[in-house]
């Protein structure tokens, strides 16, 4: 038995030949094509005229892009720069999922682990070639024996664990918080019309979860763009030099302590 | 006790406890940062975003056990077909 959403694009689906509707289409995907073409429209409109002097569409734009170059920055280092492209994309992309379902017929296509995980595919597939770009094939590979090498034996099956749990733990955060949130509100409306059947007062017991759901996908949209950030600094920086990090740190606070004395 | 007994103390029980837990761990993460915030009110924008991960982080534990949940109330059986099997 086929599984159906209520989605005002089943009637689309539905129009085409069978075999392929059973087989190549699935109605998650075209919401996602839905949201593809949106962000394209909106990038086109807002970048069509640009001024010196921007406003409006154009305006948005520059503020985002300022954001996650400087949230890059902060975040990787002065070398984050070059992954502005990627991360920009998956944070508008991901708040656009998530958002959607919000819009009366149609629903969220990040509420399917067939949907994250592709997208935190990408994410590892990134992590590991900036990884191999940065420190080279020798020190990518060091990278996994660690710090003591008569230790590779241990580390190396630790560290490869530990890269796969990564995309692994982003897709389930991403997929378990959106079907979450849905089945939620699915629960709620299903009370709500259980209490208009009894006493035929309408009573939208689903608009606090509606609510919730306008807090819950912008967060999670950043926290899988902000645990990516994270993950290729992991993968791009040396083991030592975190070290002198923290030395500098120290040395930052021994300065501030003077200050303040 | 019966194996449908034993999973729906498992579904009912499981989740509340993880997000007790959960809850308790994000209570201290919270309170760590307000503290922090209100000694070093320059550092506000660093703390709430090391704050919003480390909350996702925590997060994410529960919702594995919710998803967990999910797949074991699938498992359960349906109460008209256990009522019929206790009568007879």
């Amino acid at each position: 038995m086929h599984e159906e959403h209520g989605s005002w694009l089943n009637a689309i689906v539905h129009m085409l030949p069978e075999s392929v509707q059973h087989h190549y289409v699935d109605i998650f995907v075209v919401n996602s094509w839905l949201v593809i073409i949106l962000l394209v429209l909106l990038a086109w409109l807002g970048t069509r005229r640009r001024q010196r002097k921007p406003a409006g569409l154009q305006n948005v734009w520059e503020m985002y892009v300022e954001w996650v170059r400087s949230f890059c920055r902060k975040e990787i280092g002065p070398d984050g720069e070059k992954h502005v492209p990627l991360l920009g994309t998956i944070f508008v992309y991901i708040l656009f999922l998530n958002l959607f379902g919000l819009v009366p017929g149609f629903i969220t296509p990040t509420m399917t682990l067939n949907m994250t995980l592709p997208l935190a595919v990408v994410v590892f597939l990134w992590v590991q070639w900036s990884g191999v770009a940065a420190l080279g094939v020798g020190g990518y590979i060091m990278h996994f024996v660690g710090q003591p090498v008569w230790l590779a034996p241990i580390n190396i099956p630790v560290h490869v664990t530990g890269e796969i749990a990564k995309p692994l733990s982003l897709a389930i955060r991403l997929f378990g918080n959106m079907f979450g949130e849905e089945t939620a509100l699915v629960q709620m409306a299903a009370l709500g019309a259980t209490i208009f059947a009894a006493t035929y007062i309408p009573f939208p017991v689903q608009f606090i979860n509606v609510a919730l759901h306008l807090l819950v996908g912008p967060i999670q949209a950043f926290i899988f763009f902000a645990l990516s950030a994270a993950y290729i600094k992991m993968a791009t920086t040396h083991e030592g030099e975190e070290h002198h990090e923290e030395g500098a740190g120290e040395h930052d606070e021994a300065q501030s302590a003077e200050q303040a004395v | 006790m019966d194996y449908a007994s034993a999973l729906a103390l498992g579904v009912g029980f499981g989740l509340p406890l993880a997000v007790a837990f959960a809850a308790t761990a994000q209570g201290r993460a919270a309170a760590a940062a307000a503290e922090s915030m209100a000694r070093q009110p320059e550092a506000a924008g660093d703390i709430r975003g090391t704050l919003i991960i480390s909350l996702a982080l925590i997060e994410s534990l529960v919702i594995y056990v919710l998803l967990a949940f999910f797949l074991l109330n699938g498992k359960l059986p349906a109460i008209m077909d256990y009522v019929q099997q206790a009568g007879q």
